[in-house]
This record gives C-alpha cells, sequence and structure tokens, in this order.
C-alpha cells in the first residue's frame, strides 16, 4: 500500500512543482493581475479540502457511524495541512489590490462603490483582513491540531481511549461553531469581496457545503485506494461506498438547492445592488457556463447516482467523484472570475496551472501525513463494533431493514 | 410467553438503550395496546380532551365570526398587513416538520432511535399542517372559493399567478399533506392489525378490520410493505426541505429589508426542524411519564432529540448573525441597516430580545448533560423554544412591516381579540387531536418496536 501511495505522492510532487513553477512564470509573462486572479481561485480550491474535512472530522465526532471511521484518518491527514494552506495564502497578500476593487475604491471611478466603502470600510479593509486571515488560520490549525494529537494519543493508548474519544467529542462541538464562523467570514473575505458591492447572506453556508462535497468525492476515491491495504480493505465494503455515495448525493443536491435558493431570491427581488452579481454573469459564456454547472454537475450526478448500483461499486463511485471534483474547479471560476471579467471573458493557461499546480503540491503533503499513521483508527472504542460484525460490511441497508 | 412487565418491576432506572430491553414482543405489543383497548379512559386525559374541546369551540366561534363578518375583524391592516395569520401558518407548518424528519430522513439514516417516537411525531404533523391550513384558506376572506387557487380549466378566465411563491405554498403544503397522511397510514396498518387481533369487543374488531385492510403479516405483506414504506420515505425526504424553503421564498422573493435576504431558505429549514423537535418532546415528555412508558420512550431518545434542537438551534442562530452582520456591517444599504437597528431598539425591540433568549441563550443549556438528562429542566427549554419560534416569526413579520420606506405610512401593530382567540383555538384543536390520537390509535410503532427487540437481543446484530 505505502508504495503505491509513495508512487502516487512522487507524481504529486512532479506536478505540484511543474504547476507552481508555470504559475510563477506566469506572473511574469501574463502580468500579476492575472496571475493573482488564478491564484486566487486555485488557493480556494485546495482550501476546500482541508476545511471540508475538519467540518466533516468534528461531525464524525459528534455523530458516529461507519461511514465516518473509514474516513477518519483522510478527514485528519487532510486537517493538517492547514500550515500548507497558509503558506499558500501569502502570494495573495501581495496582490489584494489587484483582486479586491474595495483596496483603493478611487482607482476604480465608480462612485457607487466609493459611496458604499465609506460604510464598508470598517469592515472591509487591508488591515483587518490581515487580522483576521491569522485569526481564521489560528482557529483551524489550533482545532486540527488538537483533534489529531487526541487521535495520536488514542492510538498510542488503548487504555485511555475512551477519555480521548470523549474530548475529541466536546471539542468538536464548540470547535464546529468556530469553525463555521470562521469559514463564513474568510469566505466573505476572501471570495465574496471580489465584488465589494454585492453580499448575499447564504454565502458562507453555500461555501462549506461546497467544500463539503469536494472533500467527500476526493475522499471516495482516496478510500477506493485504500481498500487495496488487507486491513483496510477487510473493514470497507458495499454499504461503507453506499453511505459516501449517499452523502456526495446529499451534498450535491443541498449545493444545488443553495445556489438555486440565491438565485430566485436575487433575480426576484431584482435590487440594483444585488442583482449585479447576476449581470455579470449575463453574457456570453457565463450563462452558458451556469447551465453546463446545471447539467453538468448536478443534474447528470444526479441521475446516476439515483441507482444504488453506481453507489455501491467503488469504481463507479470514483468516477463520479472525480467528474465532480473537475465540476467543482467549474464552479469557483464561475463564482470569482466575472468580477475581473465580465467585460472581456477570457480564459488563460493559467487558470488550469495554478490550480493543477497548488493540488499536486497539497495531495503530496496530505498523502505524507496519511501514510505515516495507521489507515483506521483501530482503538476507537466505536470501532469495536465494526471489527466483531465483519460480516455486516455487504450487507446493504435495505438487507439491513428487512432481516429482522 | 412471559407476563407483561409492568412498571414496577421497571422502577425507575434510567435506560441507556433505545428500548428497555427486558421487554419481550408480547408485553411490548400489550403496553402500547392496552391504551386502547380498554374501556376506560384515564381520568386526566379525558379532562384535557375537555379542556381542549372547550377551545375547539372557540375556534369555531371565532372561525363563524370571521366568516360572517370579514377578516376586518383581525388586527392586521396597512401597514402590517399581514401578522397572526402568518406568523401561525408558518409557525405550525414548521412544528410538522420533525414528523417528517424522524419518519423520512431517519428511517434512510437509519437511525434507532427514530423507533417509538416516530408515529407519534407523524400525527403530530398531519395535526399541525391543519391547523397551518386553516390561516391562509381563511385569510382568503372567502375560504369557500378556495379551489381557486388551483389551476383548474373554467370559463372565467381565472388562472392562478405561477410567479407567486404564494401559489407555490398551495402546492407544496397539499403534497405534504397528502404524503405525510399516507406515510403515516401505511406505518399503522401492521399496527391496527395487531390490534384487530387483540380487540375484544365486536365493534373494536369490525372497525380496526376494516382499517387494517385485510393485512395478514404474510411474507409477501411484509415485502411490499418494506418497499412502498421506503418509497415514501424517500418521497417524504425532499418535502421537508421544500415546504419550509418555499414558505421562506414567501418574504425573501419580496424586496423588504428583513425579507429579502438569501439565507432564508436554509435558515426556515433549520428553525422548522427546531421547533418540531422541541414541540415533540413538549408532547411526549408528560405523554410517556402519563402512560409509564419511560421504557419505550427512554433518555436516549431525549438525549439525541436535545442534540438535534442544539444543533438546528446553533444553524437558527447563524441565521440570525448573518442577517445582522449584513444589515449593519457588510451591506451599506441604509434601509438594510435601518431595519434591524429598528428591530433591535425600535418599539418592537422587546419581541426581538425575547427572541434572542429563547431561541438563543436558554437552549445553550442543553450542551450540558445533566440537562438533558433531567426532564424537568428539558421539558421547560422545549416550551421555550415553541415560544421563541413563534417569536421568530412575529419579528420577521411586524418589525419589517410597520415601519417601511414611508415614514408617514408608518404603524403599529396589535393583535385582536379575535386574532388570539384563533390562534388559542388551533392549540385546542391540535390538543383535541392529539387526544384522540392518543385514545385510539397504537402511538408507538409496535412492530418496529419488535424488530429493534429482535435486534437487539439476537447477538451479532
Amino acid at each position: 500500500m505505502n508504495e503505491t501511495i509513495q508512487n502516487i505522492r512522487s507524481k504529486a510532487l512532479v506536478i505540484g512543482l511543474l504547476g507552481t513553477a508555470a504559475a510563477g512564470a506566469g506572473y511574469v509573462v501574463a502580468g500579476p493581475a492575472q496571475f493573482f486572479q488564478s491564484w486566487l481561485m486555485a488557493f480556494l480550491y485546495v482550501f476546500a479540502f482541508p476545511a471540508g474535512a475538519l467540518g466533516l472530522l468534528m461531525i464524525h465526532h459528534l455523530a458516529t457511524g461507519r461511514w465516518g471511521l473509514v474516513l477518519q484518518r483522510p478527514y485528519e491527514a487532510a486537517a493538517r495541512t492547514f500550515p500548507l494552506l497558509a503558506l499558500f495564502f501569502i502570494p495573495l497578500l501581495f496582490g489584494l489590490d489587484h483582486l479586491y476593487a474595495w483596496v483603493n475604491p478611487a482607482a476604480h471611478h465608480d462612485h457607487v462603490l466609493e459611496h458604499v466603502m465609506h460604510h464598508k470600510g470598517m469592515y472591509l479593509n487591508v488591515q483587518d483582513f490581515h487580522v483576521r486571515a491569522v485569526i481564521y488560520f489560528a482557529v483551524w490549525i489550533g482545532l486540527a491540531t488538537l483533534l489529531v494529537k487526541w487521535s495520536r494519543k488514542q492510538d498510542e493508548n488503548k487504555a485511555d481511549a475512551e477519555m480521548y474519544g470523549r474530548k475529541m467529542r466536546m471539542l468538536s462541538g464548540i470547535g464546529l461553531v468556530a469553525f463555521g464562523l470562521a469559514v463564513t467570514f474568510a469566505g466573505f473575505d476572501w471570495a465574496m469581496s471580489v465584488e465589494p458591492k454585492w453580499y448575499s447572506s447564504i454565502y458562507g453556508a453555500m461555501l462549506m457545503v461546497a467544500q463539503g462535497l469536494a472533500t467527500l468525492c476526493l475522499f471516495a476515491i482516496i478510500a477506493y485506494m485504500l481498500s487495496a491495504d488487507k486491513r483496510y480493505g477487510a473493514v470497507i465494503g458495499t454499504q461503507q461506498y453506499h453511505d459516501i455515495g449517499n452523502l456526495i448525493f446529499a451534498f450535491n443536491i443541498l449545493w444545488t438547492y443553495m445556489g438555486v435558493s440565491q438565485f430566485v431570491i436575487i433575480w426576484s427581488g431584482n435590487l440594483p445592488e444585488e442583482v449585479e452579481y447576476y449581470i455579470h454573469r449575463s453574457h456570453a459564456p457565463w450563462p452558458e457556463i451556469a447551465i453546463g454547472l446545471a447539467v453538468f454537475h448536478f443534474g447528470i450526478p444526479f441521475a446516476l447516482m439515483l441507482m444504488k448500483s453506481t453507489k455501491k461499486n467503488p469504481r463507479i463511485l470514483a468516477r463520479i467523484a472525480v467528474w465532480l471534483l473537475v465540476m467543482r474547479l467549474v464552479d469557483y471560476f464561475w463564482m470569482l472570475m466575472p468580477a475581473f471579467r465580465h467585460k472581456e471573458f477570457h480564459l488563460h493557461w493559467l487558470d488550469l496551472a495554478a490550480p493543477v499546480g497548488l493540488f499536486g503540491l497539497w495531495l503530496y503533503v496530505f498523502l505524507g501525513f496519511l501514510k505515516s499513521r495507521p489507515f483506521l483508527p483501530l482503538n476507537d472504542p466505536r470501532f469495536a463494533d465494526v471489527l466483531a460484525h465483519p460480516e455486516h460490511k455487504d450487507t446493504g441497508w435495505e438487507a439491513d431493514a428487512s432481516d429482522a | 410467553m412471559s407476563a407483561p412487565v409492568t412498571d414496577k418491576s421497571m422502577g425507575h432506572v434510567e435506560i441507556a438503550e433505545v428500548v428497555d430491553l427486558r421487554h419481550t414482543y408480547d408485553s411490548a405489543t400489550d403496553k402500547i395496546n392496552n391504551v386502547i383497548l380498554t374501556k376506560k379512559t384515564p381520568m386526566g386525559l379525558t379532562i384535557i380532551m375537555g379542556v381542549c374541546f372547550l377551545i375547539v369551540g372557540l375556534l369555531m366561534t371565532t372561525i363563524t365570526k370571521l366568516v360572517s363578518t370579514g377578516i376586518g375583524i383581525w388586527g392586521n391592516n396597512q401597514p402590517v398587513a399581514w401578522a397572526f395569520d402568518i406568523i401561525n401558518f408558518v409557525w405550525w407548518i414548521g412544528i410538522g416538520h420533525a414528523g417528517t424528519l424522524i419518519s423520512a430522513i431517519l428511517f434512510l439514516f437509519r437511525q434507532e432511535w427514530r423507533t417509538s417516537i416516530n408515529r407519534f411525531a407523524e400525527a403530530m404533523t398531519i395535526f399541525a399542517v391543519m391547523c397551518a391550513g386553516l390561516f391562509p384558506l381563511l385569510h382568503t376572506g372567502r375560504p369557500w372559493l378556495a379551489y381557486w387557487l388551483f389551476p383548474i380549466p373554467n370559463v372565467m378566465q381565472m388562472w392562478p399567478q405561477f410567479r407567486s411563491p404564494l401559489m407555490w405554498d398551495v402546492f407544496a403544503v397539499s403534497t405534504y399533506f397528502t404524503v405525510s397522511a399516507l406515510f403515516w397510514y401505511t406505518g399503522l396498518i401492521p399496527d391496527l392489525a395487531s390490534l384487530r387481533d387483540r380487540a375484544k369487543t365486536k365493534v373494536a374488531k369490525i372497525i380496526t378490520g376494516i382499517a387494517a385492510m385485510g393485512w395478514r403479516g404474510s411474507a409477501r405483506h411484509w415485502q411490499r410493505y418494506e418497499i412502498i414504506y421506503l418509497l415514501l420515505a424517500g418521497l417524504s425526504t425532499p418535502l421537508v426541505v421544500s415546504v419550509h424553503s418555499i414558505v421562506s421564498l414567501d418574504f425573501a422573493v419580496s424586496q423588504l429589508p428583513g425579507w429579502h435576504t438569501t439565507i432564508f431558505p436554509p435558515y426556515f429549514v433549520a428553525g422548522a426542524i427546531y421547533s418540531g423537535f422541541a414541540m415533540v418532546l413538549t408532547l411526549a415528555i408528560p405523554v410517556r411519564k402519563f402512560f409509564g412508558f419511560k421504557d419505550l420512550i427512554t433518555q436516549k431518545h431525549l438525549d439525541a432529540m436535545s442534540k438535534v434542537m442544539l444543533a438546528t438551534g446553533l444553524i437558527v442562530l447563524y441565521g440570525y448573525a448573518m442577517e445582522a452582520f449584513i444589515a449593519l456591517v457588510y451591506s451599506a444599504n441604509p434601509h438594510e441597516e435601518f431595519l434591524m437597528k429598528n428591530r433591535m431598539f425600535g418599539p418592537y425591540a422587546w419581541s426581538y430580545w425575547l427572541l434572542i433568549l429563547c431561541n438563543g441563550v436558554i437552549p445553550q443549556l442543553l450542551w450540558l448533560k445533566r440537562v438533558r438528562m433531567h426532564t424537568l429542566t428539558l421539558w421547560f427549554i422545549t416550551i421555550v423554544i415553541n415560544i421563541g419560534m413563534w417569536l421568530e416569526r412575529f419579528v420577521i413579520l411586524v418589525t419589517t412591516l410597520h415601519r417601511d420606506f414611508l415614514p408617514s405610512s408608518w404603524g403599529m401593530y396589535a393583535p385582536t381579540k379575535w386574532d388570539i382567540a384563533m390562534f388559542i383555538g388551533t392549540v385546542g384543536f391540535f390538543g383535541f387531536m392529539m387526544c384522540l390520537f392518543i385514545r385510539f390509535i397504537p402511538m408507538i410503532a409496535g412492530f418496529e418496536l419488535r424488530e429493534l427487540l429482535h435486534k437487539k437481543k439476537t447477538p451479532h446484530h
């Protein structure tokens, strides 16, 4: 197993370095504006994995479930990558004026923006932006560090397993509150404010759902990969894939639901300060991209995943997951780029190189963390039940409901 | 088969399982069915039913007065054109959501603790939706013409306005009611059959016999039952989200500050589940004490439901926080800002802060296991949440409408005695229906409980 991971790691490293180097070269070739736009999108795309993983890890600690146990180690490994994300974030700090019109409203010859910034300036200003970013990362890194530390102690010390389980549960309750607020406001700061006049109160929730979706998709693939491991393969079975598949299905519906809600409300209200967001997306090819997302991000995966057989078959599930991970990138493109390119659409090779580069580097680090610990939390008290009933592995839930 | 387990032998031990494992199939079934198959109605139940019946009389009087006079007897008028009618509609619809969530979503998630409370919660859903439906129906002013809301071909050139969420409400709520009723009844059939088999009087045998629709409990019956139940659960699941999302759009698609905000749909759904679970507990806690059902509706149920309330309550609080943050800090929209300040410090400030206290502050006690385990405190908290969720709708409706864009048209709102009578009347109707349900229909799904007992008692399950 470790060889497979090492193999993927080295490939990820090469791709990551190439992509990042290309992005660096892009700074010189294409200019800073293009570079920062692509880098922001790439950053947010990769950020989804540790963020989604940390949120799901805490939900897993609070709500027991077998699907959670097989994903716990991938969650923890991903949550440990927040410092790397902080590193990825640093370049953005040098390009704030290229990304956010609120940094220097006078330069944009937009009276409305200048007027609005009189009020918004108390929140949207460079200094507070920095301070808040430090707070967000401190919250995430703090939570991830503690949860991973206790989980490691649980591995080493079977006698105290119960106690560490309780500790993780306690932290997860409070932690989810802090985490949710940090992700929401980070979403406002980093993504929503690229259109500084616009606002939408669902934005934070929608971002969290999208992050959860991306994380589950990635981990469906990781779980399939790990199933080659003897011990892991003995625990994961059709039912776990089915559960993970159902969650991906549910998160995808939730993402669509929130996107549609936002659109219906803003479109019906048709208020100038809000509808600008959709006006920016009203010229070709933006509406086509939106329809594409509706069909390929939601419609087709939805139709495929209605069938039990697609969710129970890890190979098919992994393919759908790869597809959805591609669609996630398209969604970030749709969310961010019209702010900069609504007058003139263009697609730059940097828009692909930067995400691929950052994702490659991230994957390299993530897999390193993943392989450094056992793939299953064997000392988790909940795990005893899983090992005691291996025959449960292959029973579907409909069998479960009717076998009594 | 052992003798039925009595309450005395159970003692008052706290039960950590979702069902007391000392029960046998027989004892559990008897315990549930004995409430129905007896000629003696408990005195307490008779008294409660009597009081509720009097209140139903009040409701009937109000409706008569309303229909004969017109909705002018209500307190809503410009600028607060929507008030108690919609507040109570949303409140009741929200309460219904817990039933659907427990019966459908928790079923799909294989949560064991849904058994023994699902029947009860589903009944609550149905009665709550009935109460909810009354308000918009009567608010039309001419309820006998309510069928005009449906797209029925006619010669009057009347066609519904499909672009209005109020129209979507008609479809959402009627679908919701239909599916909930079907789901509830389907789940009842095996239990009605076991009632039929145990009935002693001829009348009881005939009535339960017809209601059981020829259920014999054959393998084929069970196989079909499992399929239809799963399908209905799948159908109900989107309804949990769609109904309250559409209710939220009634407000959100307008341009009014305080209504027009994108967080509304998910935040309304969370609020609905929050209030629904609170209501299930408000009713279940006294019932389990009164009928000695502590071994069937155990501490574990109360604990799980408290946690759901805590989680959904935090989502609701997140909604308030987003609204306030966007309005006061981020939007830079003077109308939004005024609305939020007026909500917090205007003439109705008391309702806003009371709402924060009821929905945001007091329920945080549920973080403590001690509070979740203390039934009386828990019961008190559920009532506080019920009040809080009612206040939420009051705040949304009244504080938004009473001071609009034009100061010359500002006004204040107060309900009339008929508003209050109608609201109390529906509470009485709800209570009356719940009493009838408790007396005549098995309030815990007996066969699901037996299945759970089987699973728990058989090793390797």
